[in-house]
């Protein structure tokens, strides 16, 4: 597989996981917040080790929209912020 | 005691009577100020109150003087739920008659309210209304729902931090201290509103920290986190929130913070870039953390009983109002960081709730661009709907619609 397959099923891979991630959100806004929660702290830790770069071409989700492509006079920053206190799932504790 | 220094004291004591006696004389009684019309609203919305109080108190065809006063966006709704007087003396800006050098990053004017103060004619909430009160609003009061704002994590300027995630947000306000995220480390060095202020509470709802939890200093002004971010003694560790229309206003002071939402891969800020001003990221939902400002009247019949707050809130909403102003009212609006509804391409229905492609009924993108950077490709300008292939022709340029 060259490198450009290689990126290319990377990309789709990550736009299901983004479509799953979507389609799986309720009707019931707390349960959609705890779902979103838990995907947004696992995609954010594994978000360099899959393809920052990633973007959603057609977006429709609000997890899409958030991961739509944009122009390239866009800045974006990248971070991976170092956060002891994440649970090993990647998802967040309760709050003290 | 010589002669001379005896007239000089005189000299200097009637200065200062004349003094007190023309600024006694400067600050009128609010009802003597024409067309007035009360409104409480978020500290983040004096920038607009002073730039469409001036285009308003010069307009020929109707001027109206806007007197305000500045409170969290929560007491605003409570204010007009239960028919809370303002008692302390408002302000309002002068016209160019009164003051024709006066601009709008100058204080505004006082002027000394009645003894049993005056009901709001309008109030202002800088967020989504349910983040407050999740009741209905009582009968005989209407919501309107009026251009976006923008809000941020501000840090001084000498800090080299760029960014900031919804995750490091978390545990950096919802566990101070203790949740370990360097550099932001010290609650001390964080500079937060008080709960009823809408740039805490939409900032809340983005990181999923209730307002209530929050670690760190309350303020109950902008201004004074601003003062406090942008003076700390430990600059690396300073972190604050604001709301982007007041720091776009001081922008030599502090610097924004990217922003990553729960599930986006990369953070953003709310232009498309650091130094840009064309929130262009809040428009496509790039950046998350924004809400509407709702404006509140009393009604009756679903019609505003105060004719004036009726045009006010058509202004503001970018409404078609009669008679039709001398002026641009959506100039005002886009020039004080607030993004009109017809400029936005997404929505949502409640505070850091989900996103949802938006197409405004009449979309103003294109005049929405050209105020705040250059018109985006494929923005013609146009003097009359003809002039466009497709579409409408609006405030000067061929929308889609």
């Amino acid at each position: 597989m060259n490198m450009h397959s290689a990126l290319s099923s990377l990309r789709a891979a990550c736009l299901c996981l983004t479509c799953f991630a979507a389609c799986a959100e309720g009707s019931d806004g707390r349960q959609l917040a705890a779902a979103d929660a838990s995907a947004g702290a696992a995609a954010a830790s594994d978000a360099a080790a899959v393809d920052s770069q990633a973007c959603v071409e057609s977006p429709r989700t609000s997890l899409e929209i958030l991961n739509a492509c944009t122009d390239d006079d866009v800045e974006a920053v990248d971070k991976k912020p170092v956060l002891p206190l994440l649970l090993e799932d990647g998802g967040l504790p309760a709050l003290p | 005691m010589t002669l001379r220094f005896r007239l000089v004291m005189s000299a200097l004591l009637c200065c200062a009577l004349c003094t007190l006696a023309v600024r006694a004389r400067a600050q009128p009684r609010c009802e003597e100020l024409p067309n007035p019309l009360y409104l409480q609203v978020g500290d983040t919305q004096e920038p607009l109150m002073k730039t469409l109080g001036r285009v308003l108190r010069d307009s020929e065809v109707k001027p109206i003087t806007l007197i305000y006063v500045t409170s969290g966006s929560c007491t605003n709704v409570e204010a007009i739920y239960n028919d809370v007087p303002i008692t302390m003396n408002p302000k309002y800006v002068p016209s160019k008659q009164e003051d024709a050098a006066w601009k709008t990053s100058e204080p505004s004017l006082t002027c000394t309210i009645g003894e049993a103060g005056h009901p709001v004619d309008v109030a202002n909430s800088a967020l989504f209304v349910s983040a407050c009160n999740p009741e209905d609003p009582p009968k005989g009061v209407k919501l309107f729902q009026g251009p976006n704002q923008a809000y941020a994590f501000i840090v001084p300027e000498s800090s080299s931090e760029r960014a900031i995630t919804a995750e490091e947000a978390y545990f950096v306000f919802g566990f101070g201290a203790a949740g370990k995220v360097s550099p932001w480390d010290d609650e001390e060095f964080f500079s937060i509103r008080t709960v009823t202020k809408s740039t805490l509470l939409s900032l809340a709802a983005a990181i999923r920290v209730p307002g209530q939890r929050w670690k760190g200093t309350p303020f109950d002004k902008s201004s004074e986190v601003l003062s406090a971010v942008s003076s700390a003694s430990e600059p690396g560790k300073a972190i604050g929130i604001l709301g982007t229309e007041l720091y776009d206003r001081s922008r030599d002071q502090v610097n924004v913070l990217a922003f990553r939402a729960f599930g986006q891969k990369r953070a953003y800020f709310p232009d498309s870039t650091a130094s840009s001003f064309d929130k262009r990221n809040v428009r496509d939902g790039h950046y998350f953390p924004w809400a509407p400002t709702v404006w509140m009247t009393h009604v009756e019949d679903d019609k505003p009983v105060n004719p004036l707050a009726e045009y006010v809130i058509g202004l503001i909403l970018g409404d078609g109002v009669e008679p039709k102003p001398d002026f641009e009212a959506l100039e005002s609006v886009i020039e004080v960081g607030l993004v009109p509804q017809c400029a936005m391409k997404v929505t949502r229905k409640e505070e850091g709730g989900d996103l949802s492609l938006y197409a405004p009924p009449q979309p103003c993108g294109c005049y929405y661009e050209s105020r705040v950077a250059e018109p985006g490709r494929g923005c013609e300008e146009c003097d009359k709907d003809s002039d466009c292939d497709d579409g409408a022709c609006r405030h000067g340029f061929c929308e889609v619609r």
